[in-house]
């Protein structure tokens, strides 16, 4: 059961005209997941989520929820009732209150936790009585998340459910996420662009660049997994080619050779030490640096 | 659920519309006496052209009874037109609009795409069937005020005609709005069309001639081929609209 995958794509491409949004998405989550989708603005995090959720269907793959195609209208359905979903852009209703949104948004499940919907009244300081258009960008979000953590869903997809919240706001919110996932075994999938949150409640990581999950694992597994192995030199840090495997980048900055190695970094370490370096340091990776490699950016 | 959503959207566009049918409806009712009696006191001009003459003629004798001046002064005229541009207004708009208002918000609810469309399009065919029916009722209810009567089932029969002919711009306004973002254009294009229609189609025929009760008016009997046509053309267009918002990416 806790290996029971209760999200899985396999090669979802997805395109618009001559632009790929999606070349090929590979995602596994297991039930009980708080999982982390990272990746650059258009990377294809919003688009993987739509077509979990059977909102921008693929153009080839296989999408699958709770063991349900994503695809099809009916199974999309089901899908629905079980999973909550909050939105990049926390779009509402405009001009109804927040007590009217959540007894229309409690209609439509049954398993409907009113419980959790008071006990988030009272964290988020929401007063019912409100109208959405009179709520502020991040109380807004907070109606969203309310009305999300109180459908008694299974899976819970939360694009960007920290923009728009002051520091106090996004830390409450990540422990009322772990909070729930823990209590009732609440899968998570939810992106952002905030590295340090996700190292904070995730468990799992998945990187998406360029429509493609590039790094997708454990994120205990992956800080194990990661070594940066630093050469210093006594001059300028030779043009070395280094042929061992698993290096995923290599780095000169003057004295320094800078090698960022995915498992195996004995090999690195032995093959360096043949450029005769001053010193050599292995040092843990953190999820900024793995990110930032496997997407690209200079650091 | 989505009754209630769809009416709180479109209960304003209704009840602003209602009023500016009953206004007038009251109003056509309440000052036949006076219309009457000045007509009566005027004399015929002399016209030259004895075709024009006789329009005038029949123009003036409808109005001497209260049913041929309902008819000819709201049933045939004004009526139709005010309901079209209504079918247009309560059909524009649709609540799966892409980046429209909690669009993505309605649509990870567990509920089919095709039955937001359809909630939308019944709460404002309901919504139009009132405002065909209501200012037609008020014609036979404030018959007695002025002295006269005015049969419901008459009344009924000329709303009805008017209801049947504008479920099909009410239709094309639903069809639009799921090709448009926007509730402007699908209801520009609507009355563009409504406006074709009743250019390209000759005066005596068609759905406009139809939605005015002509041949009720005169023979007793409803146009059935073009209300059928307009209600048949209405379901394929609402049809249309859910088919086209269910193959759409959001």
């Amino acid at each position: 059961m806790a290996d029971e995958l209760i999200i899985q794509t396999v090669d979802i491409r997805k395109r618009y005209g001559n632009v790929e949004a999606l070349a090929g998405v590979d995602l596994k989550i297991p039930r009980g997941a708080v999982c982390g989708l990272l990746g650059r603005n258009g990377a294809g995090k919003t688009t993987t989520i739509k077509v979990l959720l059977g909102m921008v269907r693929p153009t080839s793959g296989v999408a699958s929820v709770f063991g349900l195609p994503a695809t099809d209208a009916k199974a999309s359905l089901e899908i629905r009732k079980r999973a909550a979903f909050v939105s990049e852009d926390k779009d509402l209703y405009g001009g109804v209150t927040v007590g009217e949104l959540i007894r229309f948004t409690a209609a439509f499940y049954p398993q409907w936790r009113a419980d959790r919907a008071s006990e988030y009244l009272a964290a988020f300081e929401l007063r019912v009585g409100a109208t959405t258009r009179e709520l502020s960008r991040g109380m807004r979000t907070k109606l969203a998340l309310l009305l999300a953590l109180s459908t008694g869903a299974e899976l819970l997809i939360l694009d960007e459910p920290m923009s728009g919240l002051d520091p106090a706001a996004i830390e409450q919110v990540l422990q009322i996420i772990v909070k729930q996932a823990g209590r009732d075994g609440t899968t998570v999938l939810f992106s952002s662009h905030q590295l340090a949150d996700v190292e904070q409640i995730a468990d799992r990581i998945a990187i998406v660049d360029r429509g493609r999950v590039v790094v997708d694992g454990a994120l205990d597994d992956l800080r194990d997994a990661y070594r940066r192995v630093q050469l210093v030199f006594d001059g300028a840090a030779p043009d070395a080619k280094l042929q061992s495997s698993g290096i995923v980048s290599l780095r000169r900055d003057g004295r320094v050779l800078s090698v960022l190695c995915k498992a195996g970094e004995a090999e690195v370490v032995a093959e360096a030490r043949a450029l005769s370096p001053k010193g050599v340091d292995v040092l843990p990776v953190s999820l900024k640096e793995i990110f930032l490699e496997t997407v690209g950016v200079e650091n | 659920m989505l009754w209630h959503k769809a009416w709180v959207d479109t209960r304003w566009r209704f009840l602003i519309a209602l009023a500016l049918l009953l206004v007038p409806a009251c109003g056509s009712s309440l000052s036949f006496p006076s219309v009457r009696d000045f007509l009566a006191s005027i004399e015929l001009p002399v016209v030259a052209d004895e075709e024009a003459a006789a329009a005038f003629r029949e123009s003036l004798e409808l109005t001497r009874t209260f049913r041929g001046y309902a008819w000819s002064q709201w049933f045939s005229q004004s009526f139709p037109v005010l309901l079209t541009l209504f079918a247009a207004l309560l059909g524009s708009g649709s609540p799966l609009v892409k980046g429209g208002s909690g669009a993505l918000f309605s649509l990870a609810l567990p509920v089919a795409r095709g039955r937001w469309i359809g909630t939308r399009a019944g709460t404002a065919l309901a919504e139009l069937f009132v405002l065909a029916l209501a200012p037609s009722l008020v014609f036979a209810a404030l018959a007695p005020v002025v002295g006269e009567q005015f049969a419901v089932t008459e009344a009924l029969a000329y709303g009805v005609s008017a209801f049947a002919g504008a479920s099909l711009f009410l239709g094309l306004a639903v069809f639009l709005s799921t090709l448009f973002s926007d509730v402007w254009r699908p209801l520009l294009l609507t009355c563009a069309g409504a406006l074709a229609v009743g250019m390209i189609v000759p005066h005596d025929y068609g759905l406009f001639q139809a939605m005015g009760g002509t041949s009720y008016f005169f023979m007793g009997t409803l146009a059935w081929p073009e209300l059928l046509v307009g209600a048949v053309a209405a379901a394929a267009l609402a049809y249309a609209a859910a088919a086209n918002v269910a193959r759409r990416d959001f």
